[in-house]
């Protein structure tokens, strides 16, 4: 049995894959240790289950509860700067032409933020969309869903690559219906509801293979 | 000969001895292949790949191209705030096999005029 907050999450990047139109890619955990060239072609998103609780006052002890819980979505984009290498490289370019293509370019640092930006834009609007309202799910699924708190990170002063990450926050809540787990073996089951185990003479019943009980004859 | 214009020496031998020959690409687009004597320019180029630890938690790993120059080799001295490339083959088993990097404003100049180096931190490049 999959908890809901767990079905979400898998639906979330579901969802921002299929709709990521080539700018980003969604992966649903969080790496331990990344190559920076990872996210050199599209942005890098990780997204994992940050906290989830309870919410008591609108769940029951025995049944179905209200589960709130806060998915991080975090972007980190490593980019090189832009420039006009082919006429650098050129054995016919001019200086002019050479110092024009130095004056024309992009630096990491610069291009990292225009792609972490443009992510975190598509991302805010496909969790915006009202149409992405259950990230897919059937309609009641996801309830309270709120989309905020983007907070980026100082850039690391080392690398051939400009570095920037960034965490943003998506709350919401479903309801977690106990349906019991496999693990959890039910009771035995019994043939007879009046068998009481032993007959007045204290001769027990005896079981069968199948883990029914046998009814002893003689207490019939 | 004082201790520091050995050390100076020193530097710009062992530059001139072990070096790797690269291209430079000032701000107003000279191209240096030479150094101010006229042989090929050199530098110590190393690359490599560090970790880095950014405010996310997550390490990451990054390449980190650095060109090293002796001061008294360079017809210009590059200086914080301008762009230069620098054409260099990053795999020392194919030398012919170059590849452009850029030191950018995002990057600070180290080094001085006691071992009479400098040391560009460069940045990988792609074509606009």
């Amino acid at each position: 049995m999959t908890l809901a907050a767990i079905t979400a999450l898998d639906a979330i990047v579901t969802m921002l894959n299929s709709q990521a139109d080539e700018r980003f890619v969604v992966i649903g955990y969080q790496l331990q240790k990344k190559a920076a060239e990872s996210s050199t072609d599209k942005a890098l998103v990780q997204c994992w289950i940050d906290r989830a609780a309870i919410d008591w006052s609108r769940s029951s002890r025995n049944g179905p509860k209200q589960h709130e819980v806060t998915v991080k979505v975090q972007f980190t984009v490593a980019q090189p700067l832009i420039l006009d290498i082919a006429t650098l490289q050129d054995p016919g370019s001019t200086p002019a032409q050479r110092e024009q293509a130095l004056q024309n370019v992009i630096g990491p640092a610069q291009n990292a933020s225009n792609t972490l930006y443009n992510a975190w834009s598509a991302v805010f609007e496909i969790f915006d969309d009202a149409r992405n309202k259950t990230f897919g799910l059937p309609a009641g699924s996801i309830s309270d869903k709120s989309y905020s708190d983007f907070r980026q990170d100082e850039p690391p002063p080392k690398g051939g690559l400009g570095i920037l990450t960034a965490v943003s926050v998506l709350d919401f809540r479903v309801k977690e219906a106990q349906l019991g787990d496999v693990g959890n073996q039910p009771d035995q089951v019994i043939n007879d509801t009046n068998f009481i185990g032993a007959d007045l003479n204290g001769v027990e019943d005896e079981f069968s293979e199948a883990g029914v009980i046998q009814k002893n004859p003689e207490t019939i | 000969m004082n201790l520091r214009q050995k050390v100076l020496d020193i530097t710009k031998l062992a530059i001139n001895a072990f070096g790797t020959p690269v291209s430079l690409f000032a701000p107003d687009g000279t191209k240096y292949d030479t150094d101010i004597e006229g042989n090929s320019l050199l530098c110590q180029f190393l690359s490599g790949r560090i970790s880095i630890a950014p405010d996310s938690g997550e390490e990451m790993v990054v390449f980190r191209p650095v060109a090293t120059f002796h001061r008294s080799s360079l017809v210009r001295i590059p200086k914080n705030g301008e762009i230069w490339a620098v054409e260099a083959p990053l795999d020392p088993d194919k030398p012919e096999i170059k590849t452009m990097l850029t030191m950018d404003p995002s990057k600070s100049i180290e080094g001085g005029r006691s071992l009479g180096e400098i040391r560009l931190y460069l940045s990988e490049t792609k074509q606009s």
